[in-house]
């Protein structure tokens, strides 16, 4: 009885070591194939990981698009109307000579409306507004400047949209920073308010002054620093 | 995909065995009907939200008509930005629209009035954007992936091929590579074990014998 008890115990060793040396035979292609399997199951899992980070980076990011085409280049040659008195044609020539801010607005444009007092404010801190009324009817343009104030030095009418097109516009309002040599410095897509002047406009504006006051050029680098 | 249908299928066919036959068929019908309504709706949708605006535009010739349908298709809404021309309603885009027209009535090509909108705004203007280095990745990426991908499942088939007709060696040598001494090894323990778990319910002295 003993024996059989200890025969018993010792197959099973013998057994095993059968079945390990038959591993060990087909160790090295089951290996090979083990590690190219993994690879192969890693490559979508660190695709997907990468997409995640990719994803993750642009999180609560701007999506939108600013095509900013104008700038950095003279304002678009036009031949426009006042709009105060439409019999007077104005043109490149008529714009300032000192840098201003040029604002695209309509009385049809209801952030229009809520840019309205803000850009009385810049009017009476003594900032130079050129006002281009876009696709508007006469009447109710003129009408929203009595009611609202005009905040602008003067006020071009663009009623065919064609002046807003060479600009590169995408709505109203929009508003391009003009130096004194009458070349677009920097385009604000959307309502201007206090965070963007303060943040925006102000650095640029006052860039554009300085260079204005010593009679140059302002610097390429400076103002691609300074007018984001 | 495919393991989800079979799922379904399953299930239906589960579900079949203890539903009238009638009653699955008319089941049936109802899904298949229901399939056929929404993809309906959904080309529907799609061919309203193409063409949003109703254009009442002139043309002097067919040719004029097709060069301004292709053009408003291409060009890209610079304010609603992932909407064409063709599909867009907002004040600028009829005005793109409009000055579109304007140049076809003038007579100019499709590269003029594509380098008069990329003037103005830029690049971003068309959904076929032009072939130059920095767009280079843009166009030449997803060709050149296929193609990599193509070749690497012909070289992958073509291997596994091999490994079947046992020309690799891979798989098979391995298993030929037992020199004369394994393979009588091999015999020995294959016999032991099959002696032993012959002898192994009867628990006999054969088994004794091993120990020996």
């Amino acid at each position: 009885m003993s024996q059989s008890d200890n025969s018993s115990q010792k197959t099973p060793d013998n057994k095993g070591a059968a079945n390990n040396k038959a591993a060990a035979n087909n160790k090295p292609t089951k290996t090979m194939k083990k590690s190219q399997m993994k690879i192969w199951f890693l490559i979508p899992l660190i695709v997907f990981a990468g997409f995640v980070v990719m994803l993750y980076m642009r999180l609560g990011q701007p999506t939108d698009i600013v095509t900013n085409t104008a700038l950095e280049r003279p304002v678009p040659t036009f031949e426009l109307p006042l709009l105060s008195d439409t019999s007077r044609i104005m043109t490149n020539d008529n714009l300032p000579d000192q840098p201003f801010l040029m604002n695209i607005w309509g009385s049809w444009c209801p952030t229009c409306i809520i840019e309205h007092p803000f850009l009385m404010q810049l009017e009476e801190r003594g900032v130079n507004l050129v006002g281009v009324n876009y696709k508007d009817d006469i009447g109710n343009a003129l009408g929203y400047l009595n009611r609202g104030g005009d905040p602008f030095s003067m006020s071009i009418q663009d009623l065919s949209g064609q002046f807003a097109l060479d600009l590169g516009l995408t709505g109203a309002p929009e508003t391009f920073v003009v130096d004194g040599e009458g070349i677009i410095r920097q385009h604000i897509v959307g309502e201007i308010n206090e965070s963007n002047w303060q943040s925006r406009i102000t650095p640029c504006l006052m860039l554009l002054n300085e260079a204005d006051k010593n009679n140059v050029s302002p610097d390429a680098t400076q103002v691609k620093e300074m007018c984001k | 995909m495919t393991a989800l249908y079979l799922k379904a299928r399953h299930v239906q066919a589960m579900r079949s065995k203890a539903m009238p036959a009638q009653v699955m068929h008319l089941k049936n019908l109802t899904i298949k009907l229901a399939g056929l309504l929404f993809a309906c709706l959904l080309s529907f949708g799609i061919s309203f939200s193409a063409h949003a605006a109703i254009e009442v535009y002139d043309f002097d010739s067919v040719q004029q008509e097709a060069q301004y349908r292709g053009l408003i298709e291409e060009l890209r809404c610079p304010k609603c930005q992932n909407q064409n021309l063709a599909g867009s309603d907002a004040p600028i885009a009829q005005d793109l629209k409009q000055k579109t027209y304007d140049l076809i009535k003038e007579g100019r090509s499709d590269t003029e009035i594509r380098a008069y909108m990329q003037e103005r705004y830029g690049d971003f203007i068309t959904y076929k954007p032009p072939v130059r280095p920095s767009t280079w990745i843009l166009w030449f990426f997803p060709p050149l992936l296929l193609i990599v991908l193509v070749i690497g499942w012909f070289w992958q088939s073509k291997r596994s091929q091999r490994v079947a007709r046992g020309q690799s060696g891979v798989t098979v040598d391995s298993v030929a590579a037992l020199s004369a001494a394994e393979k009588a090894e091999l015999d020995r323990l294959l016999s032991r074990s099959n002696k032993h778990s012959n002898d192994n319910n009867e628990h006999d002295i054969t088994s004794t014998e091993d120990k020996k």
